[in-house]
């Protein structure tokens, strides 16, 4: 793809080196966890079960929006978890 | 200005604009320049559109929500209708919601009639997909009340279509289909529809004639039952047909009742309520058609229109859902048009009044909004849903098919300048030049449309598919001639008989890209769901041969085809039992004959299923053959470790694999194998399976903006492409920005692909410097006949500047007008997510070189 219009959407990362830490920075089952996937901007959701879900923090510089999907939007969280509302414009 | 210039048969081409005044308007904001609304009425019309463009999966515009009065209205029918055959229940919960629903009639406009309470808001559909319409009620343009709602919801759970149908599969089975990942999610989940209304039969018949006739079947068959001796095999077999009948007399009466609220409202309006005199005698003569249409035969062109208006409404969004706007729209508007041209008419029109009508129309269909499920207000970014007409062509003689209403439509699209509705137009070497050149203008006017279809081709299809009739009638070599593309790509019958009434016939998508990273993991999804998509076909690092990834492939495409095609066949059997369309089998002259409901007749088969991301998985096979079997350059190990990384750290290996041979570019390396592949596996594979109808199922290779869904769940790819980039853009397109040999290779490379295929969808981008320029019309045009000679299905045109798109990025505001065509549709850019905009701006520009004009054999 050529160059790209980059997205005003820009995850923040946290860098850290420990196995755990960077286990905890991928999304990972949490039960009751305070900060789940389906109160995160990054979320949006399944496009065709309500109860599930798709993360959308994963963007390459060069535009690409690598997708994941959450199973269970209330109990699943990440490391990259934030507040908010993006604009359709940042979604796929 | 522009310096572009090509040496040509002896001459220095220049591509200066052909209208002068062009040259004094900024290039990055052309479109803005460019629409002409016949009157000033149209334009304010234009200026008030709601549109409903969904994007992301949201609405762009504020203040859309969603509708209760249908919800509500069809559930209080069915409450109040237990124990009835179920035809007779639907039948009943479309006549309490036109006897009772809301009427819309706004200011300015000539159609009249709304889907919905309010012109901001979209019905809803609870008796389809209890997922869909629970995702509304998560959102912010939510039905109300709420509790109403929610309680409706629950109410048509157990009830609804996706209900009925899901208990049929293995919940391993349903939970892929619900991914969107390697197949569309089934339609019983997400209440997606496609139809072709038999609208001829309203505007020549009028519904009081099927009333009666309806109910001369029911005499008849009262006659039969009632005489001596009785014989149970045929006596029982009237009990269904009787039922549906008496459906088909309460659904047309309730129609013909709807209409005539609407006269009433209009002469209220009129008399009491409106001052302006012209306005006021305008109401009235609405009232008057309201009144007559579509209880009587039209009479000129605004009955026509009205009628028109009316049976679309009822088949695409209050009987049931249904995307699209299916119809031989010059064709069938054509006796009406000629009614009122002529001396002495009872509906008096000049042209350009027509052109006006058409224009309201457009804008009509530009406020219409669907109650689509999440995935499909994902799909379709920048427009509110797909809506297709389709013109020209050759008669049922083998004439030409296009006439003055046809130019009447192509010049109010080009004045009017919408998004939506897009039109097809199909191609045919009898195509008269006048109307070329107004379906000329409006592609290099950058509509995106009309999109081209090979005429020939499409009516053969027609016949082949007639010869898997069930009922031995499928089309005769005239009706061949009359089809219309039912939604974006496949050709279907249109008239008064043998349509399609279900997309459980045809439609729905495959997703070759994912099925290919799939096949090289144990049929395992790693990149996005983490789980099982398919059967174990072993990991592509223990094959020997690139066969055993070929076979590999094979079986994950057999698996998912054969699903996606049960997914629809089940619900079809489903739709025959409960979502039967009495209105819609009313109007369809077989369903009339046999007492048979629209969802079970079959007269026509047309099963087709679209594969959508072939390239990136062609594109890859030819890179890893040529890469890991053929050159030994890398081992299948390293290769599936750098794709787990999304080749950090393998740069150099991501731009070899990159760098092999691509689509599109008449490169022997790479079109020999893409070739087999949508010969053997994508289509060979795909007819194997038969559907309901008795035909095969064959590919339309197709792509909406699902090339941006399924590329944002499908990791990285061996044909270079990063984790989560789009795939390609169109069923047999070059990914974006690798066809690099010109336009003319292009069509080279596609027409090499001919067997087991119904359909390919062809984005092109062409100059605009060119296509604007004196030059312009006679480059297409041979363009054209070239590809019209070398047998490929399709091709559609953006004809827009980077520099136009990239500015309306910086500024949205101030680009409004700007359409582009994502792939089988157009959309306003403005309202396209920055990932999908990124798409259709990396789309290759094609100029045209001395060596592409010659093999066009283009005479300047």
């Amino acid at each position: 793809m050529s160059t790209p219009q980059t997205s005003s959407a820009t995850p923040s990362t946290t860098p850290s080196t420990t196995a755990a830490a960077v286990a905890a920075m991928h999304m990972h089952l949490d039960p009751g966890t305070a900060r789940p996937c389906s109160a995160c901007k990054w979320q949006v959701p399944d496009p065709t079960d309500p109860a599930s879900g798709q993360c959308t923090v994963n963007r390459h510089p060069g535009g690409g929006i690598w997708k994941r999907w959450i199973r269970d939007l209330g109990n699943t969280t990440c490391g990259r978890h934030d507040v908010g509302k993006l604009s359709f414009r940042d979604h796929v | 200005m522009n310096d572009m210039t090509v040496q040509y048969s002896g001459k220095v081409l220049a591509f200066t604009p052909e209208d002068p005044r062009e040259a004094q308007i900024p290039s990055d904001e052309l479109h803005e320049h460019l629409q002409d609304p016949s009157t000033a009425r149209t334009s304010r019309l234009k200026s008030r559109c709601r549109w409903k463009h969904a994007s992301g999966g949201e609405f762009v515009e504020k203040g859309v929500q969603a509708g209760i009065e249908r919800m509500r209205l069809i559930t209080e029918a069915h409450k109040a209708s237990v124990g009835k055959p179920e035809v007779i229940r639907r039948a009943l919960m479309l006549s309490n919601f036109l006897t009772n629903t809301t009427l819309v009639v706004q200011e300015d406009e000539f159609i009249v009639g709304y889907h919905a309470e309010d012109p901001n808001m979209f019905p809803l559909y609870p008796e389809l997909s209890y997922m869909a319409v629970l995702d509304y009620l998560k959102t912010d343009y939510a039905p109300q009340p709420a509790a109403e709602a929610a309680d409706i919801v629950a109410y048509w759970k157990p009830h609804s279509l996706q209900a009925k149908c899901e208990r049929y599969f293995d919940p391993v089975d349903l939970r892929r289909g619900y991914q969107v990942s390697t197949m569309e999610g089934p339609a019983f989940a997400s209440g997606y529809n496609s139809i072709v209304p038999p609208y001829e039969t309203v505007l020549e018949d009028g519904l009081l004639a099927r009333i009666k006739l309806a109910e001369s079947h029911i005499q008849e068959a009262r006659a039969e039952m009632g005489a001596f001796p009785w014989n149970a095999d045929a006596g029982l077999k009237w009990l269904d047909k009787v039922d549906n009948w008496e459906a088909m007399v309460i659904a047309c009466k309730a129609v013909v009742a709807w209409a005539r609220r609407h006269a009433r409202l209009c002469k209220i309006v009129a008399e009491r309520f409106e001052s302006d005199p012209k306005r006021q005698a305008e109401l009235l003569e609405i009232a008057d058609i309201c009144q007559r249409i579509p209880a009587e035969p039209c009479i000129g062109l605004k009955d026509a229109v009205q009628a028109k208006w009316f049976t679309f409404l009822l088949a695409h969004a209050l009987e049931r859902y249904a995307s699209g706007y299916a119809q031989k729209e010059d064709s069938l508007l054509w006796p009406y048009y000629q009614a009122s041209l002529a001396e002495g008419s009872q509906q008096p029109m000049t042209h350009q009044q027509v052109v006006e009508l058409i224009e309201m129309e457009r804008l009509k269909i530009s406020e219409h909004g669907a109650g689509k499920s999440r995935a499909y207000r994902e799909i379709f970014p920048g427009s509110n849903d797909l809506f297709i007409a389709t013109l020209g062509g050759t008669n049922g003689d083998g004439s030409d098919a296009c006439n003055d209403m046809t130019d009447a439509i192509l010049e109010a699209t080009k004045r009017i300048r919408t998004a939506e509705p897009s039109l097809v137009f199909r191609y045919s070497k009898k195509s008269r030049a006048k109307t070329l050149r107004w379906v000329f203008e409006c592609i290099r006017d950058g509509l995106g449309y009309p999109s081209i279809k090979h005429d020939e081709i499409g009516t053969q299809q027609m016949l082949e598919y007639a010869k898997y009739s069930k009922t031995g009638n499928g089309a005769t070599p005239e009706e061949a001639h009359y089809w219309v593309n039912v939604l974006c790509m496949s050709p279907g019958l249109a008239g008064r008989r043998k349509t399609q009434k279900t997309r459980s016939e045809g439609g729905s998508s495959i997703f070759p890209a994912k099925l290919l990273e799939i096949s090289l993991n144990n049929g395992y999804d790693w990149s996005y769901a983490d789980m099982q998509m398919g059967p174990e076909t072993g990991y592509a690092t223990d094959f020997k041969t690139f066969d055993e990834l070929w076979e590999a492939f094979r079986k994950q495409y057999q698996y998912t085809i054969a699903l996606a095609i049960r997914c629809k066949d089940v619900s079809r059997s489903q739709e025959i039992k409960y979502l039967q369309m009495p209105f819609v089998s009313a109007l369809d002259d077989g369903c009339m004959e046999l007492g048979i409901d629209a969802n079970e007749l079959s007269e026509q088969p047309n099963g087709w299923h679209n594969p959508i991301t072939t390239i990136v998985a062609g594109n890859s096979l030819v890179a890893i053959k040529k890469l890991v079997f053929d050159e030994k350059k890398y081992t299948m190990t390293q290769l599936v470790d750098a794709l787990k990384v999304n080749w950090e750290g393998h740069e150099e290996m991501r731009q070899d694999f990159k760098n092999a041979p691509k689509w599109g570019n008449d490169d022997p390396e790479a079109d020999d194998l893409i070739v087999r592949f949508y010969e053997e596996i994508i289509g060979g594979e795909m007819s194997k399976n038969t559907n309901y109808s008795g035909g095969p199922v064959l590919p339309v290779g197709q792509a909406v903006g699902l090339y941006m869904e399924v590329g944002s769940r499908t990791g990285p790819t061996p044909d270079g492409r990063l984790g989560g980039e789009a795939a390609d853009d169109g069923g047999i397109s070059p990914y974006m920005g690798t066809d690099k040999k010109g336009p003319t290779a292009v069509l080279r490379s596609v027409a090499k692909v001919q067997k087991n295929q119904k359909a390919n969808l062809l984005n092109q981008r062409l100059s605009v410097p060119i296509m604007r320029s004196k030059h312009g019309f006679d480059i297409w045009h041979a363009y054209m006949d070239t590809w019209h000679d070398l047998n490929i299905d399709h091709v559609q045109f953006n004809v827009v500047s980077t520099e136009e798109m990239k500015a309306a990025q910086r500024e949205p505001e101030k680009h409004h007008d700007l359409i582009v065509r994502v792939s089988g549709y157009s959309a306003r850019f403005v309202d396209i997510p920055t990932y999908g905009q990124n798409t259709i701006i990396a789309r290759q520009e094609q100029d045209f070189s001395a060596a592409d004009l010659e093999f066009l054999n283009v005479d300047l």
